[in-house]
């Protein structure tokens, strides 16, 4: 499973994957990558939220392409004229992929948020600046405990309150009550937090923790396979015309093997997480069948 | 090829480093102060709790007024870092995507700009009310920048204004969020920092010169 490499592994593909997507003007390779994206979350969550997903991507797409030709008049291919302006095919293509555009990104998004947990982030921070590691980690952990203070506060303020239905404005002043309250009471724990650490002794040497990540050989070998697909990627992707042009005509770039080439580099980078996927599931389902 | 945003990215990016590294320099050179460093998690815990709360109204919410105050009492450090990490932590509740980083800067720059003109914003509370109302613009502002440039790949003016347009609504409520919070919260946390930082010890050596002279 791509969650159990190595956390600055699974940094390093987001980044990379974030970097291909800022770099690579193509609906076809955005597409696969909402395909894979989608085919990897669905291994992780319910059915009605991938159905949830799909129709959200449907909806922004097709929203994307209605509202981008009000917006823009450039392109030659009028459809028809609205308010005395040109309403262009070219715009509308354009529209739907910036929808592919930005759903991609929420999915990629997502699907990022699946994989690297908390702690690995804290672990891959940690390695870079410890302080900030710490800052953050710490934080993470007071936020849980403010939000169960929180609410026991407001609880017991709106008891006090003695209305049966408090108002937007009762609630809101209540909210600001309870957030003063919550903040002297978080200031005072931590503080003592803070003492207690350096009574202990913190800060005096070079902190060491445990940490269950290893960087293995199987990591090295992803992080190598990957580091030259991408850069073949980006220096094949150099003046082959794949960038696909909106304006002033909708051109497909012409295909031909440096081309097709790209496109499956794309797709098996975006494929990674979700080919991984499969090979553990097959690999389970085939020892069962030996039970 | 979207080569605008490479570079915004990489500006975004570069930004960041200096801020944290500025930051952890100062604390190696202060030396007492891992208190700092909890203060600031608390408060970057409370502006996330804060946004958290207040998910239930759209644009409603405490955090730029508490990076804000986080920036005026604790130095412009410590206000830069509440500010970004407030827009991290919180991202993991409220979805982590390309625009952290972005996010990052622009909460972490008003925190920043809040503590270099703390004295200023301490002294004048009308100075403050406009400063966390155009906060809440700027904040505005910029986010569109970015989405503009996500889409168009450079800075499209008629794309820009219709994205300000429809977020108009929207960045009202946010500064007018920012003025009322920063009404109700400015005397009595101003009050509750001092005293943490009194009671604590957290006071820089000129501060506390300044407060002997008043």
């Amino acid at each position: 499973m791509f969650e159990s490499y190595h956390p600055l592994i699974n940094v390093i593909y987001f980044t990379g994957i974030l970097v291909l997507l800022l770099f690579c003007d193509n609906p076809v390779i955005l597409a696969l990558w909402i395909l894979f994206s989608i085919l990897f979350l669905s291994c992780h969550r319910k059915k009605t939220e991938i159905c949830k997903i799909i129709t959200g991507i449907l909806i922004l797409i097709c929203g994307m392409a209605c509202i981008n030709p009000m917006i823009s008049h450039n392109g030659v291919t009028i459809l028809f004229f609205m308010n005395g302006k040109a309403v262009t095919l070219e715009s509308a293509i354009y529209g739907g992929y910036i929808g592919l555009l930005l759903s991609s990104m929420m999915l990629w998004g997502s699907c990022l948020n699946q994989v690297i947990s908390s702690d690995k982030f804290i672990y891959v921070s940690g390695r870079v600046m410890p302080h900030l590691a710490l800052v953050i980690s710490m934080s993470m952990r007071f936020i849980p405990l403010f939000k169960r203070k929180a609410s026991e506060i407001y609880a017991y303020q709106k008891i006090n309150m003695k209305k049966n239905r408090p108002s937007y404005m009762d609630k809101l002043l209540l909210g600001m009550k309870t957030f003063s309250i919550v903040m002297t009471w978080s200031f005072e724990n931590a503080l003592d937090t803070a003492d207690s650490m350096k009574s202990r002794g913190y800060g005096i040497r070079k902190r060491t923790s445990y940490s269950i990540y290893r960087f293995s050989l199987r990591d090295a070998v992803f992080l190598s396979v990957f580091l030259t697909a991408g850069i073949l990627i980006l220096a094949l992707w150099k003046d082959s015309g794949m960038n696909v042009t909106f304006y002033p005509v909708f051109r497909w770039p012409e295909r031909n093997i440096r081309n097709i080439l790209i496109y499956c580099l794309c797709g098996g980078a975006a494929g990674i997480p979700w080919i991984f996927e499969i090979k553990e599931k097959i690999i389970w389902n085939y020892y069962r069948s030996g039970i | 090829m979207r080569f605008h945003l490479a570079v915004v990215y990489g500006i975004v990016m570069v930004i960041l480093m200096l801020a944290f590294r500025q930051f952890f320099v100062m604390l190696e050179k202060k030396k007492q102060d891992f208190r700092l460093l909890v203060v600031i998690s608390v408060l970057t815990a409370l502006s996330v709790t804060g946004r958290l709360i207040f998910a239930v109204l759209p644009g409603f919410k405490p955090v730029t007024a508490v990076v804000i105050i986080s920036g005026i009492y604790f130095g412009k450090e410590a206000g830069f870092l509440t500010g970004s990490l407030t827009a991290l932590i919180s991202n993991i509740y409220f979805g982590q995507g390309a625009w952290t980083p972005f996010q990052m800067m622009v909460w972490g720059i008003i925190g920043g700009i809040a503590g270099i003109g703390s004295g200023f914003l301490r002294n004048h509370r009308s100075g403050l009310y406009l400063y966390s109302a155009a906060a809440g613009a700027v904040y505005s502002l910029l986010m569109d920048i970015y989405t503009v440039l996500w889409i168009d790949g450079y800075l499209n003016g008629s794309r820009y204004l219709t994205a300000l347009l429809t977020s108009l609504p929207f960045t009202v409520i946010y500064a007018g969020s920012n003025v009322i919070f920063m009404m109700v919260l400015r005397k009595p946390v101003g009050r509750k920092l001092m005293r943490v930082r009194k009671k604590f010890g957290l006071e820089s050596p000129e501060n506390v010169a300044q407060s002997v002279r008043k």
